[in-house]
């Protein structure tokens, strides 16, 4: 009974750091693969001093931001300010429980996988939201609002293209999902929504050109201007864990997460999470060259994309699709039939 | 089960602690964030007992929507509560007596109304769920909400619009020297007849 | 799982909720987020009387009053911003003036 109790204790513990590990990898190498992807948009050359092309500099500066001493403002609320960053990190990292990189290949195989998965995102809006306020800074708090305001507003239409693609797998298990795009993806038929859904995407994790809560001209840093070393690290950690866990979600529900491309049999000799992997460059890649290409909302603009345009489209569709469905006989009910 | 149990037991006291926080504790914001806590811990008991959609549900609708709200609020007004708590206690004798004896009334036996054990009635209780199909939490509540009670679900939808409009008409408040943008105005207009060449 | 004995501590939530408004007569806001924890808990009730009942009715009206908490919430903290905007504090005594 004891050892059995150890045996899974040690099975769940290595699962977890199985995920976590090569995530922290990811977000180290993901700022890395920034930086260079800009600096060659802009014709420079980006960080290639420390290591070869410059590989060893995210683990650089990870630890100067380690080492360094973290500063806590005088006027601050100390047990949020220190407490929020942790939230946001934890959170970015519970939302990968349930993410599938191959069939069965999946730390929990949630039922309601992608209602969690939206859940833990909603949840994510408190990081940002108490920092801004425990700081007790004018700026910091300026941003928390913002992008407090900014991730509530973009969440109704991603919430209502999640439910396109429901509707469209009968399901919300994400592993499902998957699977249920086996003949066609979502890509196709769902064009205007993951462009939409993209667009959301870009707002809920504070990218550019949707960055307005830590807009440097306007609010020096946003809501993390008072965090230093460990806890501005978590934040980092935590924003672009999320943008790859948005990127492979985008592909999960659209291009067909795991899936080959095109039914050929040689592509079946590749490991499915390869492919996983190439789509979720693709969106990252997007994340990057959007940052660099373009220019800033104002945010009076941004609340009108969200409010007047992505919320009536995607509720337009939502009831396309569900007409659709019920017109052809495709709204699936899982074990029952009439 | 002991262990279930027990976890529960501690979950919702810990959520009557959070309670207990939010209607004593000085700043107002203290008392969102721990209301925030009571609703986290009350999804648990939720997850805990099985009931996983609701549970979601209510992290997504309470955590993700209304605490939001209420937090958003209190950061934007800044409200000092100090000097509106002046007399806190004034109507406490009263107010406990009276909630004790309901509690002892409602805590002790609505418990106790519910130990009848429903198989002790069915001769043979049969579980549906189990016996003809597995429906999971999700496909039943859909299938009830939509096949028995749609009016319900609409009756639901239209207080929610109301509640947008109602929100929206209290707060609007239209500035005399705000600017704004009008993207169709803006489209509309011609630049031969706005670009002038001065000689 | 028997799921009974649970209940009185989710009434102790309900209980706590009206000493909540009892307790803090004064302030506006502290009212509207004690309603929110009554409906809380009468949510939770209803979803544990239909685990118990084994039937699914209560949940279906704990969604409803889920709504219902909602915009209960959106109308009263719009309300309450609109009194703080022309009276300038959130406290009832205020209420009851029709002129400043």
């Amino acid at each position: 009974m004891f050892y059995r109790i150890v045996v899974r204790f040690f099975f769940f513990l290595f699962q977890s750091l199985g995920l976590i590990v090569p995530l922290l990898l990811a977000v180290a190498f993901l700022t890395l693969a920034e930086r260079k992807v800009i600096a060659s948009i802009q014709r420079r050359k980006g960080p290639n001093v420390v290591g070869f092309f410059g590989i060893l500099q995210p683990l650089c500066d990870g630890l100067k931001l380690l080492i360094k001493e973290p500063v806590l403002p005088n006027s601050a609320n100390l047990v949020i300010f220190i407490g929020a960053p942790i939230l946001t990190f934890i959170l970015a990292l519970l939302a990968w429980a349930c993410i599938p990189f191959g069939e069965g290949v999946v730390f929990a195989d949630l039922d309601l996988g992608a209602l969690y998965l939206f859940a833990v995102s909603s949840f994510g809006v408190y990081g940002v939201l108490l920092a801004g306020w425990s700081s007790n800074s004018k700026y910091a708090f300026l941003g928390g609002l913002r992008s407090a305001a900014q991730i509530i507003s973009y969440e109704v239409s991603m919430g209502l293209i999640l439910i396109n693609v429901f509707l469209c797998s009968g399901s919300l298990n994400l592993s499902k999902i998957v699977i249920s795009q086996q003949s066609c993806w979502y890509l196709f038929p769902l064009f205007p929504l993951l462009v939409i859904f993209y667009i959301s995407c870009l707002a809920e994790t504070n990218r550019a050109p949707f960055d307005l809560p830590e807009a440097e001209a306007e609010l020096v840093a946003g809501y993390n201007v008072e965090y230093s070393s460990i806890g501005f690290a978590l934040f980092f950690l935590g924003e672009y864990a999320n943008m790859i866990l948005i990127s492979v979600l985008c592909s999960l529900l659209f291009l067909g997460g795991w899936l080959a491309p095109f039914n050929l049999p040689f592509f079946y000799w590749v490991p499915s999470s390869f492919w996983l992997g190439v789509k979720t460059c693709f969106f990252l890649y997007l994340f990057i060259w959007v940052r660099a290409a373009f220019p800033r909302y104002r945010y009076d603009q941004l609340m009108r994309l969200g409010w007047k345009a992505f919320l009536p489209l995607s509720l337009g569709f939502t009831l396309l699709t569900s007409g659709l469905l019920l017109s052809q006989g495709g709204l699936t009910f899982p074990g029952f039939c009439f | 089960m002991l262990f279930q149990q027990s976890i529960l037991c501690f979950i919702a006291g810990l959520a009557c602690g959070a309670g207990f926080l939010v209607i004593s504790s000085k700043s107002p914001v203290h008392s969102v964030l721990s209301l925030i806590f009571s609703f986290v811990l009350c999804s648990f008991v939720l997850l805990t007992l099985e009931i996983d959609i609701l549970a979601l549900i209510f992290l997504i609708v309470y955590v993700g929507a209304i605490a939001i709200l209420f937090l958003f609020v209190v950061m934007i007004l800044n409200v000092k509560v100090a000097e509106a708590r002046a007399n806190l206690f004034q109507y406490f004798p009263l107010g406990f007596f009276l909630l004790s004896l309901l509690y002892f009334d409602l805590g002790l036996l609505m418990p106790a109304s519910f130990s009848v054990d429903v198989a002790h009635f069915i001769p043979f209780y049969l579980e549906w769920p189990k016996a003809v199909l597995s429906f999971g939490c999700l496909e039943s509540i859909g299938f009830l909400l939509y096949t028995y009670f749609p009016f319900y679900l609409i009756g639901a939808g239209l207080l929610l619009l109301l509640a947008i409009v109602g929100a929206i008409l209290l707060t609007l408040h239209r500035g005399v020297g705000v600017h704004r943008q009008e993207v169709s105005f803006q489209n509309r207009r011609d630049w031969v007849e706005v670009l002038h060449m001065v000689q | 799982m028997d799921s009974r004995f649970i209940l009185p501590a989710i009434i102790f939530l309900f209980f706590i909720g009206i000493g909540g408004i009892i307790l803090n007569r004064r302030n506006l806001l502290l009212m509207l987020i004690s309603v929110e924890l009554i409906l809380l808990a009468v949510n939770i009730q209803l979803s544990l009387f239909a685990l118990i009942l084994d039937d699914l009715i209560g949940v279906i009206i704990a969604l409803l009053v889920l709504t219902v908490a909602a915009a209960e919430s959106a109308i009263g903290l719009a309300l309450l911003v609109v009194h703080y905007r022309i009276r300038g504090s959130i406290s009832t005594d205020l209420l009851r003036l029709l002129k400043n």
